[in-house]
């Protein structure tokens, strides 16, 4: 009886905290800066890089990828940098444009994806990094 | 030890002074009242004590010669009942001498007193303890109680009984008399009050207890569900909404609005808005013609009879303060899309459907900045939702929840209300105030509604046979709010291009109004509405008030004959006040324009209105008996003048925005307009009633009206009513099951009302004057000649609707009352309704008059049941009670100048109510069905009907799957409407009714200890509605893509290959904005079922049992008004009560609410 109720309660516990996606999202490596350094200038300007570790649900229907920095929010001028993925040897991975370093302090570099699945399932990336501009 | 020490002291001197007295005293046989004197002669003490004292009329003898005090008062109190205590100040104070309780045990039986039957499971308490029994099969108990402690004995439909326990009697027999509320229940009709058990004619009445402090402004809403016949719904949830009322369904088509039953309070005409609910004794509901008819001209659709409260002979003064504060909610969830994102989104998957481009301009990088926002509840920063352009113009990446900027989600309610009453054998007397406040949803610059009543009824009895009353009474209100002229505009335009990417307001302050990111140039957001309410400059206020005055005078002229007289005035003033002004906005850094369009104009309008209503009555009763028979004859004469006056001025341009005046105002006067109406009514009535000895029941009545609304010759109606009654359960041959059967009577009536609600001069063929002054010829540029219209000529034979009914219906109560039954079965004939007459040729060259043209006829039926039952419990009494009620009718229209027959209005053999509307069975699941579908259905043909296809200018022409399937019904290869007609609907049937149909109610009640219980449900069976093509919280993006107030689970009903069985078609802009898109016309998919279940109301009290020094009652409540429903349209539509899709197609309204309250009811 006991037995039972344990496994009613853990049942209700695995439900109540499963995921509500009904899909598998793609896995990403973190952001890879170039050049790598522990601080940066402002002016500089720098590279940025995700590679697929895995590709997720194959009911995807649409993607998209950009990169975006946290002070372009602002800026009309500035809009996410949008990035096809590159395949080399079967490693699918995204790059950005160069982004130069404009703002001192800690400024932080995102990559995004927006991932559409049936049913008007929206899905997103965001890996993000911190820069520190000197 | 010191103070014990102290009082024994005190307590040796005390004795010795006592003892240094010395009394001699030498009565015989005298009162005690009479000796005490005589002591204190003889010494320094004085008696004290109440001169009622029991035993100071008892004869003492006593003969003592120089005792002590002690021993003299010893003697003197023997056996007198009566104890002394020394006091101070050589005071000796008499009092009562405290017999101890004897317990015993005391048997009795209960009996019914009229049958002498043992009344089983009767309720025995002694009176102020918990200690109680209750009888057994044969009526008997057996109690504890002491000598002197009073036994009260009750049961369900008798007359609680108390009986004191006497010392030298064990046993008793308790007769109970069956109660008033039962079977001596007064029930008030026309001109007078019946026994309930005696009425043959359909009247319910409505128990007090289900409306006194109910947490509403308007009675209306009290009343709804209360009788299944009565059929009262709100056009809207805010303050001061107005409802439709009918009973037993509509007794005209014409003027529905104005063909109401007829609402007495205390006999004088009143909208159940302004009455205090607090202030109702009764409401009795008259709903065939034999009840109603007495009240003749405009008693046409029923009678609604609400007596107030009033004092009464040898009550003392007693106030009754009852104050409850609480909130209100929407009844429905507006868990509204507030993610830039999808608002953009879907606007634009909506749009490209229907045209090739979106509805935004927004490319790809907005919609990145959309979505990296889309979990922003608040603004980031980083990311912020306005995006100032190099051109200082704004970019909106908003997530904004523009319900929650337009309304609150709670507002506070207080509700306070006073009465006192009282009287004596020569005046009695009720008093009673009630204030009110609200605050309405709408968030900025909140609406409030403010309301005050006030009542006084004095009767007094100036000689025996001479009896004068005086009941006045006032009420207040006052709405203010925001925005612009109609309240309901906000609702209306608030979502239109509100999208969730835009906010409120612009980085510096200013209200966002234009919207320029879209394919058209620009939206305007919530068509100005956000702006204005941020301004908060326009003003609007509604303000009614009502006094009533009535004055009536009794003479009791002999035994058994009274004369009436009374008179009545009720003043009303409307006076509607809105201000406008011109209202900034930005859509540029640094820039402000003006909106330029009609929710934005320096204006001041002003309505005053004023109506009079003069109302006589002067009626003679006689109501004799002689042995078993009983007669009431009534018999008078009732006059009725109204006078409504309405002035109305509008001008532009005033000099402040800050003031509202007319002094302010330079511009044009756009308004100045006055409206007077007057009508008249004289009508003499007549009443018979009949019985004998309660069992054989008769009553006949008359009535003849003359109004001013119709030409002399055709002013006068006649309408008589007639009804029997049988109480077979009175007859000698029920007297064996009457134990069980209690009651059983059969009702038949029939009777005639006449209608005069037509238009107050229909008759009269009328001059617009109006146009005396702005229709002009002019010749070479100089107005000649100013002329006036002439209305189309009306008929002069006009004459009285008339509404025949017949009414069959039975009571019954079974085991001692506790189940009884009352159902109804019931046919009204309206004849003669105002509509277009006979068609006239085309060289008549005007519109056809009106004639008495029209007939229709309703049928149905209602049921009521209800249990009442008690128990002991746990030493309590349980009492509960358990009701329902169900009705249904269903019109048709009889004869109607309509021989084609047409759709478009009434045709003979029309149901009332029902909606014609296409088939679908279904959306399209492959292209393979839609080729077959082609192959059978021309849809070329179609178009122009119903736009099944949208061929042109869109992003994917042609039938698609996920499109909606039209049932060919007549099989003519084409989806058309036919010619219209019954005969040739094309590919139409009926497919429902927007009537309701079985209006029910359910009622359960309890009281145990001090608490009670009230829940109470009421609801509507099935109405059928189908959404209009600006129901837009319905339809969403259907309707019109950039209307902001879509549910957030919206898109899970929309169809796509991923859900082929969706609810709502392959997505695409404004098919149900277009009368003939393919979401326009009704049709069988999307026609709504909006019947509903209501928790109308949840009551739960507790009457403290503490304080009963001060107060007679105190109580403290729980009140919840429309807690919960549940309606089938739920399942498409959780934003919209089915309540408010009924009010408006489009159900826009102000939402429905939700209240609870707490509060507490003192009487004192």
């Amino acid at each position: 009886m006991k037995r039972h109720l344990y496994m009613l309660v853990l049942s209700a516990l695995l439900i109540s905290c499963a995921d509500k996606t009904s899909v598998t999202l793609p896995t990403f490596s973190k952001i890879t800066v170039t050049p790598e350094q522990a601080t940066y200038a402002v002016g500089d300007q720098v590279e940025c890089s995700v590679t697929m570790l895995t590709p997720g649900d194959a009911s995807l229907k649409q993607s998209t990828y950009w990169f975006y920095t946290s002070w372009w929010g602002s800026d009309p001028n500035m809009t996410a940098d949008f990035c096809l993925p590159d395949t080399v040897d079967g490693v699918i991975s995204f790059t950005s444009s160069p982004i130069t370093l404009t703002e001192k302090g800690e400024v932080r570099i995102y990559f995004w994806g927006r991932l559409e699945y049936p049913n008007w399932d929206f899905q997103p990336i965001q890996i993000p990094v911190t820069l520190h501009v000197e | 030890m010191k103070r014990l020490l102290s009082i024994s002291i005190f307590a040796l001197l005390l004795s010795l002074t006592m003892q240094a007295q010395v009394v001699s005293l030498n009565v015989s046989d005298k009162p005690l009242r009479d000796v005490l004197p005589m002591v204190e002669q003889q010494c320094d003490y004085h008696f004290f004590y109440n001169s009622s004292l029991p035993g100071l009329d008892k004869h003492v003898t006593v003969s003592l010669n120089n005792a002590s005090l002690e021993q003299v008062l010893k003697q003197l109190f023997n056996g007198t009942g009566i104890v002394y205590k020394m006091a101070d100040n050589n005071v000796i104070v008499l009092s009562p001498e405290e017999k101890k309780a004897v317990v015993k045990t005391v048997n009795g039986v209960v009996l019914d007193k009229a049958t002498n039957d043992p009344v089983i499971g009767a309720s025995v308490i002694v009176k102020g303890t918990n200690q109680g029994t209750i009888t057994d099969y044969d009526g008997n108990f057996s109690i504890e109680a002491a000598p002197g402690q009073y036994l009260q004995v009750s049961y369900l439909g008798y007359e609680t009984y108390e009986l004191r326990v006497i010392a030298n009697s064990d046993t008793y027999r308790v007769a109970l008399a069956e109660s008033a509320s039962e079977l001596d229940e007064v029930v008030v009709v026309g001109y007078g009050a019946q026994k309930k058990v005696n009425l043959t004619g359909a009247v319910s009445v409505v128990d007090q207890k289900d409306i006194v402090g109910r947490p509403t402004a308007n009675m209306a809403t009290a009343l709804q569900g209360a009788d299944p016949a009565l059929n009262i719904s709100m056009n809207a949830g805010g303050p001061g909404s107005s409802y439709d009322i009918n009973i037993r369904g509509m007794a005209s088509i014409n003027n529905s609005s104005t063909t109401k039953p007829l609402v007495l309070v205390d006999g004088v005409e009143m909208d159940l808005a302004r009455v205090n609910g607090n202030d109702i004794e009764s409401v009795s509901i008259l709903k065939d013609a034999s009840a109603a008819a007495i009240y003749g001209s405009k008693a046409a659709a029923g009678v609604i009879l609400v007596t107030t409260k009033s004092g009464r002979d040898g009550l003392a003064p007693q106030v009754t303060i009852d104050a409850k504060a609480g909130w209100k909610s929407t009844t429905t969830e507006h868990d509204f899309i507030t993610q830039g994102f999808w608002s953009a989104y879907i606007s634009d998957i909506f749009m490209a459907q229907h045209t090739n481009y979106n509805m935004t301009t927004y490319n790809d990088a907005d919609y990145a900045e959309l979505w990296m926002r889309l979990n922003d509840v608040t603004e980031n920063p980083e990311r912020p939702w306005v995006v100032t352009q190099n051109d200082g113009s704004y970019k909106y990446y908003a997530n904004f929840d523009w319900y929650d900027h337009y309304f609150k989600s709670m507002r506070p309610v207080q509700d306070y209300n006073i009465s006192v009453k009282g009287g004596n054998d020569r005046v009695n007397y009720f008093v009673s105030g009630r204030f009110l406040m609200e605050d309405g949803m709408i968030r900025i610059d909140n609406d409030k509604w403010h309301q005050i009543s006030q009542r006084a009824k004095v009767n007094i009895n100036i000689k025996p046979w001479l009896h004068y009353g005086v009941n006045f009474s006032f009420f207040s209100s006052k709405y203010t709010y925001p925005g612009t002229t109609s309240s309901r505009e906000i609702f209306r335009v608030g979502s239109l291009h509100a999208m969730a990417y835009i906010p409120a307001t612009n980085p510096d302050g200013s209200a966002v109004y234009l919207n320029p990111w879209i394919y058209s140039g620009q939206g305007t957001v919530g068509d100005g509405m956000n702006a204005v309410l941020l301004y908060g400059k326009h003003s609007n206020t509604n303000l009614n008030r009502e006094m009533m005055i009535k004055n009536s005078l009794t003479f009791d002229l002999a035994k058994n004959l009274t004369l009436n007289a009374d008179y009545s005035f009720t003043w009303r003033m409307k006076e509607i006040s809105n201000r406008s002004v011109k209202v900034p906005y930005s859509n540029k850094e640094g820039t402000t324009g003006v909106i330029e369009d009609f929710h934005s104009v320096n204006s001041y309008h002003q309505q005053l209105a004023r109506y009079q209503t003069h109302n006589y009555n002067v009626y003679l009763c006689w109501n004799p008996t002689w042995d078993k028979h009983h007669l009431t004859l009534t018999a008078g004469y009732n006059g009725e003048m109204y006078r409504y006056h309405s002035l109305e001025v509008e001008r532009m341009d005033l000099m402040t925005e800050d003031l509202s005046s007319f002094n302010f105002a330079k511009g044009e006067v756009t308004d100045l307009s006055e409206s007077i109406k007057t009508a008249a009514t004289n009508g003499f009535f007549g009443r018979l009633n009949y019985d004998w000895n309660g069992r054989y029941l008769f009553e006949l009545s008359v009535r003849a009206d003359a109004s001013s609304r119709f030409a002399p010759g055709y002013r006068w109606a006649v309408t008589p009513g007639g009804s029997l009654g049988w109480r077979m359960s009175e007859e000698p041959f029920w007297e064996p099951i009457q134990g069980w059967w209690s009651n059983a009577k059969i009702r038949l009536s029939a009777g005639q009302l006449a209608n005069q609600m037509t238009d107050y001069y229909d008759y009269i063929q009328s001059v617009n004057a109006d146009g005396m002054f702005t229709q002009n010829i002019t010749l070479n540029g100089t107005t000649v000649l100013s002329y006036a219209t002439e209305a189309d000529p009306n008929a002069g034979t006009l004459t009285w609707e008339k509404m025949t009914t017949y009414d069959a219906g039975i009571d019954m109560a079974w085991l001692n009352n506790r189940l009884s039954l009352t159902g109804d079965i019931h046919m009204r004939n309206t004849e003669g309704m105002l509509n277009t007459g006979t068609a006239l040729p085309a060289v008549y060259g005007a519109t056809d008059p009106k004639q008495n043209s029209a007939n229709m006829s309703t049928k149905g039926w209602e049921l009521s049941l209800a249990w009442r039952d008690q128990h002991k419990v746990l030493g309590s009494d349980f009492r509960y009670e358990i009701s329902g009620g169900v009705g249904n009718y269903k019109t048709v229209i009889t004869k109607y100048n309509n021989p084609e027959k047409l759709l478009s209005t009434y045709y003979e053999g029309m149901v009332l109510g029902e909606i014609w509307g296409y088939e679908i069975d279904g959306l399209f699941a492959s292209q393979a069905e839609v080729d077959d579908y082609m192959s059978r259905v021309n849809v070329a043909e179609s178009d122009g009907y119903v736009d099944i296809v949208k061929e042109v200018n869109t992003a994917a022409p042609g039938l698609h799957p996920g499109d909606v399937r039209y049932v060919d019904l007549n099989g003519d290869g084409k989806i058309t409407p036919g010619t219209s007609t019954v005969d040739d609907p094309g590919d139409r049937r009926i497919i429902g009714n927007k009537l309701p149909q079985y209006n029910y109610n359910a009622h359960f009640s309890a009281e145990w200890y001090g608490v009670d219980l009230s829940v109470y449900f009421q609801g509507v069976g099935k109405r059928d509605w189908y959404p209009s093509t600006e129901a837009t919280t319905f339809w969403g993006p259907y309707s019109r893509p950039y209307q902001g107030f879509m549910e957030k689970d919206f898109m899970t009903r929309v169809w796509n290959e991923d859900r082929p069985d969706a609810y709502f078609p392959r997505y695409r802009a404004y098919e149900a904005l277009g009368s003939r898109n393919s979401l326009g016309p009704a049709n069988t998919r999307y026609l709504q079922n909006i019947g509903y279940l209501r928790l109308k109301n949840l009551t739960i009290g507790y009457t403290l049992p503490c304080w009963k020094k001060v107060f007679s009652d105190f109580r403290i409540y729980f009140s919840g008004e429309n807690l919960w429903y549940w309606s089938p349209l739920q399942r498409y539509c959780r934003s919209i009560d089915p309540e408010s899709a009924n009010a408006s197609s489009q159900a826009i309204t102000y939402g429905f609410a939700k209240s609870f309250t707490f509060g507490i009811t003192a009487t004192f």
